[in-house]
């Protein structure tokens, strides 16, 4: 149960759901560091396997001056790696595992993936201080979500009839922070061509107090994050919704 | 400005022009957020707040000649200091940002002598004049040095 976000209780919680709406799914770590950014990518590449390809990211190009007028540029990508299944975000304070847009593989993949790339990078030590760990989900649905959550917007007692809608929130659950983002107006294009539709985009963060950069507590963290942002998704959408997507129970 | 730039990693769905705002990627979460402005204009004042924002802001790594940016742990933990700390009414307390990137929180007592407080990223180093005291304490201190250093 959220204490501050008071969502209905789901357990068991489904293993699977079809189709997944998860269109994007990101483990990421911001931290300040001695190595300076044009090591960095060459760095990180040599910790990881041969089946990453590194490329060079838009804001890569871009000169230091330019770049440093730009909000939160450390942490902002500007070199990838890919694999078959997932991508290695890197910045000059950041780096992040994701998994490839639309093909998220299940937790378990994941968290095996999340901790052999933890371990790797923590062992390297490049980074220096731990600033902020997230993790962040996005779900699409080609419907409107707000007609299949339990979560009402009303003026004066009744529900308003708006052509688009954008919902963020932030609330503070123990040392976590999560920011709960939905949009009814969005345009992605999936395996059905481009689609109108929603997102539901939970990002779950920890501050610099509350973790430590050891891969195991880095590892423990990005699952507890995960399984909040689990509930919190299944808390959130309706019977109706979950009938729909053909649940299944480990 | 922003929402225009070629930014590393495009959102994997895209908005109608209405809902644009507040989801570039790189906006979130990058120095202090509203709360904790609000915390450090009420108890360190105008000049502290725009002193924090300059020092999270524009002291990236590197600064003069080749200091660190601000311990993001030495940061969280003058936060949590000032949440509970109650300062005296004219104490006044002044931030200033250390070569090696830590903070620290000045102020004379009630009677003219100095309190320091330096807080970095694994440890607070406290300074009181009056007490002749000197000494290293860890970061989950501050609830007791907010105790023991407000009114003071």
């Amino acid at each position: 149960m959220f204490e501050n976000f008071p969502v209905k209780v789901v357990d068991p919680l489904p293993s699977r759901i079809d189709p997944c709406p998860i269109v994007q799914a990101v483990f990421e770590v911001r931290f300040t560091t001695k190595t300076p950014w044009a090591q960095l990518p060459g760095r990180v590449a040599g910790l990881l396997g041969d089946h990453y390809t590194g490329q060079e990211l838009p804001l890569f190009a871009l000169p230091d001056q330019f770049k440093q007028q730009i909000p939160g540029s450390v942490h902002l990508p500007q070199y990838q790696f890919h694999s078959d299944q997932f991508v290695v975000n890197v910045g000059p304070q950041m780096i992040g595992l994701g998994v490839q847009t639309m093909q998220y593989p299940g937790w378990n993949v994941v968290h095996e993936e999340l901790s052999t790339f933890l371990r790797s990078v923590i062992d390297d030590g490049f980074m220096e201080e731990g600033a902020r760990l997230g993790v962040r989900y996005s779900d699409f649905f080609e419907f409107n979500i707000f007609e299949h959550i339990d979560l009402e917007i009303a003026v004066n007692g009744a529900p308003i009839n708006d052509k688009d809608r954008q919902f963020t929130t932030v609330f503070q659950e123990g040392p976590m922070t999560i920011r709960l983002v939905l949009i009814n107006g969005a345009i992605m294009e999936n395996s059905h061509g481009p689609r109108r539709g929603s997102v539901l985009d939970i990002d779950v963060a920890f501050g610099p107090l509350d973790f430590e950069l050891h891969a195991e507590v880095l590892e423990q963290r990005f699952t507890e994050a995960h399984d909040v942002i689990k509930k919190l998704f299944f808390g959130l959408v309706n019977a109706d919704l979950l009938n729909d997507h053909k649940p299944e129970y480990a | 400005m922003s929402s225009k730039l070629p930014y590393a990693e495009p959102r994997v769905y895209k908005l109608d022009e209405d809902l644009l705002t507040n989801m570039d990627p790189g906006m979130w979460s990058t120095t202090l957020s509203a709360d904790e402005q609000d915390l450090l204009i009420r108890q360190l004042g105008d000049r502290g707040w725009g002193r924090m924002l300059l020092f999270t802001k524009y002291y990236t790594p590197g600064w003069g000649e080749g200091n660190r940016q601000i311990s993001p742990r030495g940061q969280a933990a003058m936060l949590r200091f000032l949440e509970q700390v109650s300062f005296r009414k004219d104490a006044n307390p002044s931030v200033f940002l250390s070569d090696d990137g830590e903070l620290q929180l000045a102020w004379n007592d009630t009677d003219g002598k100095a309190v320091q407080l330096l807080f970095g990223p694994n440890s607070i180093e406290v300074f009181h004049e009056a007490r002749m005291r000197e000494e290293s304490l860890p970061l989950n201190a501050y609830p007791e040095l907010a105790a023991e250093f407000s009114h003071v």
